[in-house]
């Protein structure tokens, strides 16, 4: 190839790729669009979202979070973008970070028609935020490694010598839902209690492993007996066929009951489409999306009982733990800061 | 430097502030954003600044892996680099460099693969033998993180063999055996670059948190993100980060106090061994245990990676699912890598003068790599309140940007390596010539900095490949890497999506690489008068 031609196409090239990446794409916000930041796997919530595109013809872009950014991702986003919103919608997969951006500040109120039937527990009472659905904090067990009679059955099982602290796991409670749950126990036992859980926890040698979704796959795997997750994350090895079984904790009578999460959503202070975002609001509190969500695997707390998947050795609804969200929020700050003293050292 | 005429000068300045700004501009933001907080009262989180008790404990830890991690992919990277090194001709000559295609597989997915090796491994023993395999997490999370790093070690280390005058090793062959002219003459000349090897796999493992925190080991890096979880305060993070930065210029000034630059032939009289080398058998046995170490490092990924994949319609479905982050991640890694050389290019020069002005140009180039990636993200946001950075911020640019910011420093850093083999006799020629600079540019200048622009291309794509931190950050809505589809995916458990999607990450990756080579190699067939002869045909 003569050597002026390859420089030609060298140079041709060049500028097609500089023409190419000069096209930034669109910088304002468009009409007929809204925009979601979802702390909710992407798997169980672009169904979702397309479903309200095609009802409403109204184009969703949404950025959704990860856990390998360890809760750092969407919610820091969201307060830094605080003086100039870029999202309009924020759905979450709890409730406690909901809580916070409240307090912030980047939150607007907004009352749907569909919170009527949603209890008072589970919305915020000035209208920034809603729950809906819940996802159940469980101890998924491999029924390889344990039968159905030494399955764990409260969170006191992890400190007791019946089952090898090695072989037991839960996620780091620095992050995520196991900060959201750690902090409910603070707020169901009082600070004490809690702490001493805790530390009784770590000196045992309990497993702590980076995310709910480690804590799955080691105890699908056969490295763990049992460990504390969420029921997403169960129910997502289960259908993959893992050798693994649901127990939801502390269901004797006068127990703690199980830690229900619900997910939040909650409009976004100075949004570029609030009108959107509050249709959007409005199909994501419609009782059809949380069956679909509950269908998916990513609910364990559908509106109808009778949708309750059933768990081990276990039937009807599951006894949930009687706690104030708000209360859990106002602990998490001292769970957080303890928790580092004992888990980070 | 050579003189150079006043235009050029102007452009080389320019390309320097490009990369100032790039780099600079998001962490200045948030340093400013930092002292705006101390100015107002705010000043207890400064104290963080300040590794005490539990922290310093963390931090030691960090530093004893960090240290661990880097001195083993160092040793071995250089036995694999010292075979790696003899093909000098032909394909092989290449082909070698192909190996940084691995380098954007998220060192999580090794950490998995490992894993469940690992598992598989305990179980068969248990099986056979009644024993099972226990590891500590320090030894499992070292031995993880040297396998990430590996393929970019091995690059680092051949970089540092290439720069050395072949003139004065066969120098040394005529007075002392070969295994001598290794530890007596290539060690040493190589040792500057080998240095800063070691001194950037340390900070990358200083840095990292996804592989210790899956085996249990807590790290200072995890410290600076449980912060910044529990506070959603970038400044008390960013004091937290302060220690590591203070690590980043301690290690890069010691690495630059061993350099012996001023003394050491430049090696752009490159030429190829007379005679192949011959290691004793010693070494020799080290060197293929390196490579057996090197073969395992691709082979257990990559053989989790297609087994677990499935079935090639379940691959061809996953990938059609992600296409709009495949195109995306492409155009994102290709901009990224193209925009970046022109100061990497001006940095890469700057690295290269002696003396004080030398050494603050280390500094520059090398102390962003300490900031943790989401803080170099929030520092975008925060220019996004300017009103140029408000016109960007939410698009395309703003992720390119991002990227940038992360990893044009090593650009400059490859670029160093390039201009040290380019005859500064041959650029003060250039300037003799009745042209214009661009022309001079074009003709001269290009083909001879081209290995190193192709080199610093392909590194700064692979790795804006597999960057998660910075680019959540900025993502605009309705754009998502493919990384950040992997991470999603991770997390649900879709073990055989993110295998299909790694293994595209790493095709993609391997692809621009054989695109540069085959360019590089096309390229110098058709400008036989470059500083670096063609490759021949072995002759020994």
């Amino acid at each position: 190839m003569p050597r002026s031609l390859f420089s030609k196409g060298v140079g041709l090239v060049t500028m097609l790729l500089a023409a190419a990446f000069c096209w930034p794409g669109p910088i304002h916000a468009s009409p007929g669009e809204v925009v979601v930041y979802a702390s909710v796997d992407q798997v169980y919530a672009e169904p979702v979202l397309k479903e309200f595109e095609s009802r409403q013809g109204i184009k969703v872009k949404a950025v959704y979070d990860v856990e390998g950014a360890k809760t750092t991702g969407l919610v820091n986003r969201l307060l830094a973008e605080q003086d100039r919103p870029r999202a309009d919608v924020f759905w979450n997969g709890e409730f406690a970070q909901t809580i916070l951006l409240k307090n912030k500040g980047a939150l607007a109120a907004y009352r749907s028609s569909a919170t009527r039937d949603i209890p008072d527990a589970v919305k915020d009472p000035e209208g920034y935020w809603t729950g809906f659905g819940g996802r159940a904090r469980v101890i998924l067990v491999n029924t390889r490694l344990l039968p159905p009679s030494r399955y764990p059955q409260s969170l006191q099982d992890f400190l007791s010598p019946a089952w090898l602290a090695p072989q037991m796991g839960l996620a780091y409670p620095l992050f995520g839902t196991t900060a959201t749950q750690a902090a409910a126990l603070y707020a169901a036992w009082g600070p004490d209690k809690a702490r001493e859980f805790f530390t009784r926890l770590k000196a045992r040698g309990v497993k702590v492993v980076a995310g709910n979704s480690v804590v799955r796959d080691l105890v699908a795997q056969g490295q763990l007996q049992a460990g504390l997750t969420d029921t997403d994350d169960a129910w997502g090895a289960m259908r993959r066929g893992a050798p693994v079984a649901v127990v939801y904790p502390d269901q004797e009578a006068g127990g703690l009951g199980t830690l229900i999460i619900p997910n939040t959503v909650a409009l976004i202070a100075g949004g570029p489409h609030p009108e959107a975002g509050q249709k959007f609001i409005d199909y994501m509190l419609s009782p059809g999306v949380s069956e679909k969500l509950t269908a998916a695997g990513w609910f364990a707390m559908p509106p109808s009982p009778a949708a309750a998947p059933a768990p081990a050795g276990q039937s009807g609804r599951p006894q949930a733990m009687q706690v104030d969200l708000r209360e859990v929020c106002r602990f998490l700050p001292q769970a957080l800061s303890e928790l580092r003293q004992i888990f980070m050292d | 430097m050579t003189a150079a005429d006043p235009e050029t000068r102007v452009w080389h300045r320019l390309a320097l502030v490009w990369f100032l700004v790039t780099v600079f501009a998001p962490v200045i933001a948030l340093l400013a954003s930092a002292v705006q907080d101390a100015g107002g009262g705010q000043t207890s989180w400064l104290s963080l600044a300040i590794p005490w008790g539990r922290c310093g404990l963390l931090l030691l830890r960090s530093v004893v892996l960090a240290g661990a991690v880097a001195a083993a992919a160092l040793v071995w990277g250089f036995l694999a680099a010292t075979i790696l090194w003899r093909w000098q001709t032909g394909r092989k000559a290449w082909l070698r460099w192909l190996l940084l295609a691995l380098a954007p597989v998220p060192p999580y997915v090794h950490a998995l693969a490992w894993s469940a090796a690992a598992g598989a491994a305990s179980h068969a023993l248990q099986g056979l033998l009644g024993v099972s395999l226990t590891g500590s997490t320090f030894l499992s999370s070292w031995w993880v993180q040297v396998m990430a790093f590996l393929p970019l070690a091995i690059g680092l280390c051949l970089v540092g063999l290439e720069s050395v005058d072949m003139t004065l090793i066969e120098a040394g062959r005529v007075l002392q055996d070969d295994r001598r002219v290794l530890f007596r003459v290539i060690i040493p000349l190589a040792g500057p670059i080998l240095l800063t090897a070691f001194g950037l796999l340390f900070l990358l493992s200083l840095v990292d948190y996804s592989v210790p925190s899956l085996f249990g080991l807590n790290v200072y890096a995890l410290e600076i993100f449980a912060e910044y979880s529990a506070s959603h305060a970038p400044r008390l993070a960013l004091a937290l980060a302060l220690p590591v930065l203070m690590l980043t210029v301690v290690a890069v000034l010691a690495s630059q106090a061993a350099a012996r630059q001023a003394a050491q032939p430049p090696p752009w009289r490159h030429r190829r061994w007379s005679t192949p080398p011959g290691w004793p058998s010693w070494l020799q046995g080290m060197q293929w245990a390196a490579a057996v170490i090197l073969l395992l490092s691709i082979a257990v990924p990559a053989v989790t990676l297609v087994v677990v994949v499935g079935s090639w319609a379940s691959l061809a479905a996953n990938l059609a699912a992600a296409r709009s982050e495949i195109s995306f991640s492409l155009w994102q890694s290709l901009a990224t890598a193209m925009v970046c050389l022109p100061g990497a290019a001006a940095v890469g020069q700057e690295l290269s003068r002696p003396g004080v002005a030398g050494r603050l140009w280390w500094l520059v180039a090398t102390l962003p790599l300490a900031v943790p990636a989401p803080l170099v993200g929030i520092g975008l946001i925060g220019l996004s309140h300017l009103p140029l950075g408000d016109s960007l911020a939410g698009t395309r640019l703003w992720v390119v940007w991002a990227t940038l910011a992360r990893f044009t420093p090593l650009a400059a850093l490859v670029m160093l390596s390039q201009w040290r083999r380019v005859d500064p006799l041959l650029l003060d020629a250039a300037h003799l010539l009745p042209s214009t600079p661009a022309r001079t540019w074009w003709l001269i200048k290009i083909p001879m900095l081209a290995p190193g622009f192709l080199a610093a291309f392909c590194l700064v794509f692979a790795l804006s490949l597999g960057e998660l931190g910075a680019v959540l950050m900025v993502a605009p809505p309705g754009a998502a890497t493919l990384t950040m589809r992997i991470y999603n995916y991770l997390h649900y458990g879709a073990a055989d999506t993110v295998a299909g999607l790694c293994l595209m990450m790493a095709l993609g990756a391997l692809t621009a690489g054989v695109v540069a080579v085959a360019t590089l190699a096309l390229w110098s067939r058709l400008l036989p008068s470059t500083a670096s002869p063609p490759p021949e045909e072995a002759t020994g």
